[in-house]
Parts: structure tokens; sequence; C-alpha cells
């Protein structure tokens, strides 16, 4: 047999560097996945604790802690970290480890572009923060102060923050599509021999919907913000009103990239979560292909409900009835996925290790996103609910136990896989039953909070909230702290513990289960054999 | 397939690769230049 082939087993067949270097220019996947999962949660602190300044300025009524406009910029910068720099890059952690793994690859397609795509992240969370350091040396007046949604005309006269940040969306969008790119060409040109697309394990499915909403839709938030910047510097008017241009034109152009957005954040997960209920069920994966058709239903419709974002800022009632029904004909795919979730477990020899009882946390409360996003959809009703709080609550349940419990559930399902060892299962539990209970404390109350008519984006608000505003940031630090026992378990699981089989558990069906844990330097070099 | 993995067929496999990744990318491209060719 050549070199070339030889393997299992023999992780140091070929020369890198070692320490930084091996980090900076390492092409395989593993690595990169590793870069981006560490870089995620670092970001996920970075924007939770951007967070907790703001739920500490609305424990009591009044101002207490800060100006306004610092807390506009933390609402907003806490958003595009979260969105941007934590949750998508998890996302592309979780593929770049995974899904050679689960096809049947030796690595990614194009490794160097993963590389590359990894290491335009930093700059770009750096530019997208340095406003703040910037300012406290009397620099500018501090980072973007118009929220994650960049709505003109307030960020055509925003300072120099918003300039920071268009640049580092730009960065990003362009790190992601090359992402994306390589994680399609990587499903369609590296599978094992073997293994068709109607085999191809549904995390992998979610996650080229997902590659694909990408693509489709990051040139035009591109396209967006860059005329914002030439609106800003270079004397254009797209979107400036007293030269002729339309301020409703950048919500258009936004959501169009917005809406799908939120899918793209999520479809991974709801990939991944079929993997877990059936290991912990011990069945197969119930509907598979019903699956696959949902994630491709719910990837066409999600480019074409966008307006249900801006029913109040004006259109044509026909527009208003179309985007009511389109928007509500998601629920659709959706209720088939929650449907094929609980059948996957139904008579199912269950047990509850830590990433079931996320999956299973998942669906539930996953399921208020869906049920309150329908509440929303409504034309008539959202004239009341728009810009309340809400719709706060209705996007955490939606990206906080959808998205980010999602990757959690990831972590612990993989996390053994990936460092050959066993997380502490007591622990695991600990944050599980301390997210969800402070999770539902941070934000049932802001439901209630929403409908008594409490807008979001302030700073301070009239006395009758103030109960429901202390209840909510009481929650918000149980959840961020509660969050350490997560990052102390991964630490401790990472410098060592009990070693674990290729078959971490014992009901796991996949590719990815029959190579070592920790799996070799190159994955697959001789194809498996695929049933 | 015989010789699935075999360096010509890596060979080929990237290849192809290469190809549909720089028409994507120019997929990508064309969309955001259009987009500043947008009248109202
Ligand atoms: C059946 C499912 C859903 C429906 C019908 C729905 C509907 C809506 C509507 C109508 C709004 C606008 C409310 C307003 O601003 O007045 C909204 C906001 C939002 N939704 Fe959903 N939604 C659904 C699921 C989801 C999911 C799955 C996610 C995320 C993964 C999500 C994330 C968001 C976000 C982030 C916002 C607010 C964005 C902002 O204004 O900053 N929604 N949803
Ligand atoms: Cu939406």
């Amino acid at each position: 047999m050549s070199t070339a082939i030889a393997h299992p087993g023999n992780p140091h067949d070929e020369h890198y560097p070692g320490g930084l270097m091996r980090w900076l220019t390492t092409t395989n996947h593993k690595d990169i996945g590793t870069m981006y999962l560490t870089f995620a949660l670092m970001m996920f602190f970075v924007g939770g604790l951007m967070i907790l300044a703001v739920r500490a300025e609305l424990f009591q009524p009044g101002l207490q802690l800060m100006k306004p406009e610092f807390f506009n910029q933390l609402i907003g910068v806490h958003a595009l970290v979260m969105i941007f720099a934590a949750l998508m890059p998890a996302a592309t952690g979780f593929a770049n480890w995974m899904i050679p793994l689960m096809i049947g690859a030796p690595d990614m397609a194009l490794p160097r572009l993963n590389n590359w795509g990894f290491w335009l992240l930093p700059p770009a969370a750096i530019l997208l923060t340095m406003p703040f350091t910037l300012a406290l040396f009397g620099i500018g007046d501090g980072a973007i102060a118009t929220g994650w949604t960049f709505y003109a005309p307030l960020s055509v006269q925003g300072g120099m923050g918003v300039d920071f940040a268009i640049l580092a969306v730009h960065i990003l969008g362009i790190s992601s599509i090359m992402g994306s790119i390589n994680i399609i060409v990587t499903i369609f040109n590296m599978r094992a021999p073997g293994m068709t697309m109607m085999k191809l394990p549904l995390f992998a499915w979610g996650w080229l919907i997902t590659a694909f909403l990408l693509i489709a839709t990051l040139p035009v938030l591109a396209g967006a913000v860059t005329m914002l910047l030439t609106d800003r510097h270079f004397g254009t008017h797209f979107f400036n009103a007293a030269g002729g241009g339309d301020p409703i034109l950048f919500q258009h152009l936004f959501w169009f990239f917005g809406h799908p957005e939120v899918y793209i954040l999520l479809l991974p997960v709801w990939g991944l979560m079929p993997h877990v209920l059936s290991t912990f069920s011990r069945k197969p994966t119930y509907g598979y292909t019903a699956q696959v058709y949902s994630f491709i239903a719910i990837g066409v419709l999600s480019v074409v409900v966008w307006a249900h974002h801006i029913f109040t800022s004006g259109m044509p009632i026909p527009a208003l009835v179309y985007f009511m029904f389109s928007t509500m004909s998601i629920s659709i795919p959706l209720a088939v996925l929650f449907f094929c979730w609980i059948a996957t477990m139904w008579r199912g020899a269950m047990t509850f290790e830590t990433p079931m009882l996320f999956a299973i946390g998942f669906i539930v409360l996953f399921g208020i996103a869906g049920l309150t996003g329908l509440v929303l959809a409504d034309v008539a009703a959202d004239a009341q609910y728009h810009h309340s709080y809400f719709v706060v609550a209705h996007f955490h349940y939606a990206l906080f136990a959808g998205g980010i419990m999602g990757v959690i559930t990831g972590v612990y399902y993989w996390l053994p896989k990936w460092t050959g060892h066993m997380y502490s299962e007591k622990l695991g539990k600990l944050h599980f039953w301390l997210t969800v209970i402070a999770f539902n404390l941070t934000f049932i109350p802001q439901f209630f909070l929403g409908l008594a008519g409490m807008p979001r984006r302030i700073p301070d608000y009239a006395l009758q909230f103030a109960e429901f505003n202390a209840i909510s940031t009481i929650g918000a630090f149980i959840l961020g702290f509660s969050q350490l026992i997560f990052a102390y378990n991964i630490w401790c699981c990472v410098r060592g513990g009990t070693k674990v089989e290729a078959r971490v558990w014992e009901g796991a069906e996949g590719l990815e289960w029959e190579l070592s844990s920790p799996p070799p330097h190159h994955s697959w070099e001789i194809p498996p054999v695929i049933r | 397939m015989e010789n699935a993995f075999s360096p010509e067929d890596l060979a080929r496999r990237r290849s192809r690769s290469k190809r549909l990744a720089w028409l994507i990318g120019g997929a990508v491209l064309l969309l955001y230049i259009a987009g500043f060719f947008l009248k109202r």
C-alpha cells in the first residue's frame, strides 16, 4: 500500500508546524472545526456580558448605570455578536467537524478556503467591538447604535460605529459565503461511494439547505449595507428621502436577508435533532424523507415571507394578506418536523443523558417560538405587538431555546467523539436544569411586558413594568452564570476524563461512530462501506 | 467504485469542486452587483 493511504492510527504521517503556526496554517477540517467552536464559545460570553449590562440597567425603572446611547450600542452589538460571531460560527464548526465524518469523506473539498474562511472571523469581531474601546480613549462616539437591523435613516446619520459594523458585516458575510461554498461542494463531490443523496445524514441535509440560503441572501445584505456606506460617505441617496431615496427600501432589502437568516441559524440544528433523538430512543429516525422535503420547503418559503417584519411600515393590503398567509404556511413543514421528532421518540427505549435532555427542552421551548410566531404573523394583531417586548420574547424562544440550546445539544452529543473523553453527566444535568428554569424566568415575563405595551430597545420604562423587568433581570443573570458550568465541563472534558469507545452512545448509528474517538488526523482515507 | 479516494480520484473530486466553487462565487458576485442597478 502506498504511503498516501497509509493509516488509520498514524496521526504523524505528515509534517505540520506546532504551536500557533499549526492553528494559523491548518487545513484539517477537525482543527478548523475546533477553532470555529472555540471562537463561538468565546463570543457567546462576550455577547452575554453585553446583554447582562443591559438587563442590569433594566432591573429598575429610571436610568441607573449608563447613558441611553450606550444602552442602544450594547443591544445592537449583542445581537450582531450572537448571530454572526456565536451561533453561525458554532454551526460552521459542527459542519467542519462532522460532515466529512458523516459522509465518509477524507476532508472538506477545499481545505485552504476553509482555513481562510475561519481566519476572517477574528478581525471582523474586533472591528465590530473596537468602537467601544476607541470611545474609551475619546475617539468617536462608540459602536453602532441602530440595533442589529441597521435601519435607515438612523444608520445614515449615525457615528463611525456604523462604518465599523458595515465593514465587519462585509467580512463576516464573505467568510460565511466561503464556508457555504465549501460545504456545498463537499456534499456534492466528496461523498463515499454508495452515499447517495437520500442516504445523506439529516445533519448534512440541513446544512446543505442552510448553505444555499446563505448564498442567496448574504449578497443582498452586503449590497444593502454597501449602499448604506455610499449614502453615508459618497453622496448617493438610496435610502435618504431628502434626496429622493426610500428608507423603506432598506427595510425590504434587510429583511430579504434577515428572515432567511433565522432559518439559516436553525436548519443545522433541525438537522442535528433526529440524530440525537434516535440515538437516545434507540429507534431509527422517523420520516427521513418527510424531513428532507420539509427542509427544502422551509428553505424555499423562507425567501418569500420577509415583509412580516415590516407590516407596520406600510404596504398595500393585498401585500399584507400575501405576507401573512405565506408566513403562516411555514408552520406546515415546521409541524411535520415536530411530528417526526416526537414520532422518533414514540415508544422508544428512551434514556435521558444530557444531550437528550437538551433535545427535549429544545422541542418544548422551540414550540413556543413557533406558536408565538403565528400570533405575530397575524397582521391585525401585529399592529399592537410590533416593536414590543413580545417580539423580543418570541425570537429568544427561537434563537436561544432553538438555536443556542440546539448547539449545546450538539456539543454534549459530539464532545466525547471529538475529545475521546466523557464529560461530567452530573454537571451536564445541572447545566440543563439551570438553563431551562432561568431561561423561562427571563423570557416569560417579557411576553407579558410586551402584551402590556412595553416597547423594545429603551433604557427606561413606566413604573407598571417594574416587577416583570426585575424578574427578567434575575433570570438573565442566573442564565448567564449557569453557562460557566458548560464552559467548565467542556474544559475538563478536553483535558481528560473517562475514555470512550468509537460508538460513544449505545444507540448511535452512522459513519461518524465507526471512527475512533477522537478520530484519526485524516478522517476517511479508505472509503467506508455503506450499507 | 474500485479506486475510490485514490490520489487520481481525489484530484478529480477536488477539481470538480473548484469549478463549482468558482461558479457559485461568480453567481454571488453577480447578485451583489445587480443590486446597485436597483431602480425604484
Ligand atoms: C411559525 C414560525 C414563525 C412565525 C410565523 C414567525 C413570525 C414572526 C413575525 C411575524 C415577526 C415580526 C414581529 C414584529 O416585528 O412585529 C417575527 C420576528 C422575529 N422572529 Fe419569528 N416567526 C416564526 C419562527 C421563527 C424562528 C424559527 C426564528 C428563528 C430562528 C424566528 C426569529 C425571529 C426574529 C429574530 C424576529 C425579530 C427580529 C427583529 O425584529 O429584531 N422566528 N417572527
Ligand atoms: Cu421572519
